[in-house]
């Protein structure tokens, strides 16, 4: 189980490579490559700047072990334009990641501006179909993400979101019917939505989770920062990993916490974050040891 | 310019030495010793005894103590008993401040139930200006901090509370009319009350500004958490520094940032507070040679 960090969240000027060498430098034992911000910063040079930030992985031993692809604009089924610029950027982020040994890409499921339930998985299915295939040729597997309507009216959206219960994200899991989908639990996504983390964790169980953003926040903004500065209850989170024997890596996303600071402290920041996940791994194992 | 951290927190968690030790293992530069609580080691046991157990451990490490927090008013003064026993603890919390070695205690001004601004003015003149000689013949300055109001229903005060403003804090430090008594200006309480905290140290000047509690908050709750993590502009409050050529320490209070943390995280929190401070020393710094450099004229409030 290890320390796990994303290189997004440190602003849009930040470079890439740079912050994978912060991660390094500051002991995490994986890294979470964020693709919306590779996109952002270096359009033109995805793949040669993924191909740089390996180098500096490898040279202080640090896999990279999880990514994030870049999250939907989608509103609509014939959104053409997003949706081919979607897919487009997904396919490369899921083959550069299977080409890193990226174990888990996590992806964010469309909301569509309307629909029932039904139609909203349908068009998931339709969107993610090929995806699949790309991830299943490229060794690595697709993590769908819980999500929340924090801001549904403003948005214009007539739903507040997919995917923010267990059941229903199990739902969308069972749905690929393939191993190469499973999910990924975000904590203050479900806490928005109204979930507790532990219970989330308890009920996606072992077969399903098999990725994590650790986030803390106060039920009603996403604030993505680090726990124990927010509202959520992280005591019954670690024991509900340690009950369903989870297997994961341990990875952060409290990327409004770095993103807050001067480059100057990101290091400083860095440092307290590994803290905070190695602090949360050790009580993981320390659970499933005494439950042996 | 040093950077410096009180005991607050780190006390209630793991006692007095502990937290003195964390604190300077950290890399802090100088200690805020807090003496706010009702129940203290220093108020009820062997002061002497605390004194000397801190110093101990605060000299192995070559850390002054630079700093330090007096005991609240609270608005009873209509209570003689009460004002009795802010006085005793007020001149205990200056005589361990001098023991300690530090130079300026922060004291809170009273906010009385009843009363119009001179009515408020009168009572902190009064009271607090009993403890002026002894704050001279140890050495001690006695800085008055700007309050912000976040109870307002509290005790069933009438006033919101007093020093809330830069001029407010400013007509109370000149009322006193002794270089005896300097300011402090809370980051936080001022955002609260409204006030730009950047604004607040210009208007306080080089002269009245003695000391600083380094707080982040988001303009209605008292939040006590660091810089960085909510909405006070930290750039603007650091060229207000270099403006006014502060040469204070800068010291934090943002004792909330790890109050819910786990004990095994209490000190990696630490030590990333300790870089906020130094970033913040640092950023000032900088600010005062860009200003030296443009044209050696400088204007200073």
């Amino acid at each position: 189980m290890r320390i796990v960090t994303t290189t997004g969240g440190f602003g849009k000027n930040a470079d890439p490579v740079k912050i994978t060498e912060l991660i390094c430098r500051a002991g995490f034992e994986g890294i979470d490559i964020g693709f919306d911000n590779l996109f952002a910063y270096c359009p033109d040079r995805v793949e040669d700047t993924v191909k740089e930030m390996r180098k500096v992985a490898e040279r202080y031993g640090t896999p990279f072990v999880q990514s994030h692809a870049p999250i939907p604009k989608i509103r609509t089924v014939d959104d053409n334009e997003n949706i081919d610029d979607f897919l487009k950027k997904a396919a490369i982020s899921i083959r550069l990641s299977g080409l890193c040994g990226v174990e888990n890409v996590i992806v964010h499921p469309v909301r569509l501006l309307s629909g029932t339930h039904e139609e909203q998985l349908a068009f998931n299915l339709f969107l993610y179909n090929e995806l699949v295939s790309i991830a299943e040729e490229s060794n690595t597997r697709l993590a769908i993400e819980n999500m929340c309507g924090f801001k549904p009216h403003l948005d214009g959206y007539k739903v507040k979101h997919v995917c923010k219960t267990p059941e229903e994200l199990c739902a969308y899991i069972d749905a690929f019917d393939s191993s190469a989908v499973v999910g990924c639990l975000d904590t203050g996504h479900a806490f928005i939505s109204g979930e507790s983390p532990a219970e989330f964790v308890r009920m996606m169980g072992r077969d399903k989770l098999f990725a994590l953003h650790i986030q803390d926040c106060d039920g009603v903004s996403d604030t993505h920062t680090l726990p124990y500065l927010s509202k959520i209850e992280w005591e019954p989170f670690i024991r509900a990993l340690a009950d369903i024997d989870y297997r994961g890596d341990i990875t952060l996303e409290a990327v409004l916490f770095t993103a807050a600071l001067p480059e100057k402290l990101f290091a400083a920041g860095l440092a307290l974050a590994k803290a905070e996940a190695e602090y949360i791994r050790d009580k993981v194992l320390e659970y499933k040891e005494k439950a042996r | 310019m040093r950077i410096v951290n009180p005991t607050d927190e780190l006390e209630k968690r793991f006692g007095y030495a502990k937290a003195v030790e964390m604190i300077c293992k950290a890399g802090f530069e100088g200690i805020d010793y807090t003496m706010c609580a009702e129940r203290l080691p220093v108020y009820d046991g062997d002061y002497k005894q605390v004194v000397k157990e801190m110093l101990s451990v605060a000299d192995a490490y070559g850390v002054p103590f630079v700093q330090s927090h007096g005991p609240y008013g609270r608005h009873q003064l209509s209570d003689t008993a009460a004002r009795e026993r802010f006085f005793e603890r007020g001149r205990r919390a200056l005589e361990v401040s001098a023991m300690l070695g530090s130079k300026v205690m922060v004291l809170h001004p009273m906010r009385v139930m009843i009363g119009n601004h001179k009515d408020q003015l009168k009572i902190n003149v009064d009271e607090i200006s009993k403890l002026i000689p002894f704050a001279k013949e140890l050495g001690v300055k006695i800085a008055i901090e700007n309050m912000c109001l976040t109870r307002p229903g509290e005790g069933n005060t009438k006033v919101k509370h007093v020093c809330k403003s830069a001029e407010e804090l400013s007509e109370y430090i000149d009322a006193f009319g002794d270089d005896i008594i300097t300011g402090c200006v809370d980051t936080g309480h001022a955002a609260v009350s409204g006030e730009i905290p950047a604004e607040f140290v210009r208007i306080l000047g080089k002269k009245r500004l003695g000391a600083l509690h380094i707080q982040d908050s988001d303009g209605v709750r008292d939040m006590h958490t660091l810089p960085f993590m909510s909405t006070v502009d930290f750039e603007d409050f650091t060229q207000a520094l270099a403006d006014i050529d502060y040469e204070g320490d800068i010291t934090m209070e943002a004792e909330s940032f790890m109050s819910t943390m786990p004990g095994e995280i209490a000190y990696p929190a630490l030590l990333f507070t300790k870089e906020v401070a130094a970033y913040l020393r640092d950023r000032v710094e900088e600010k005062k040679r860009v200003l030296k450099e443009k044209d050696g004229k400088v204007i200073r409030v």
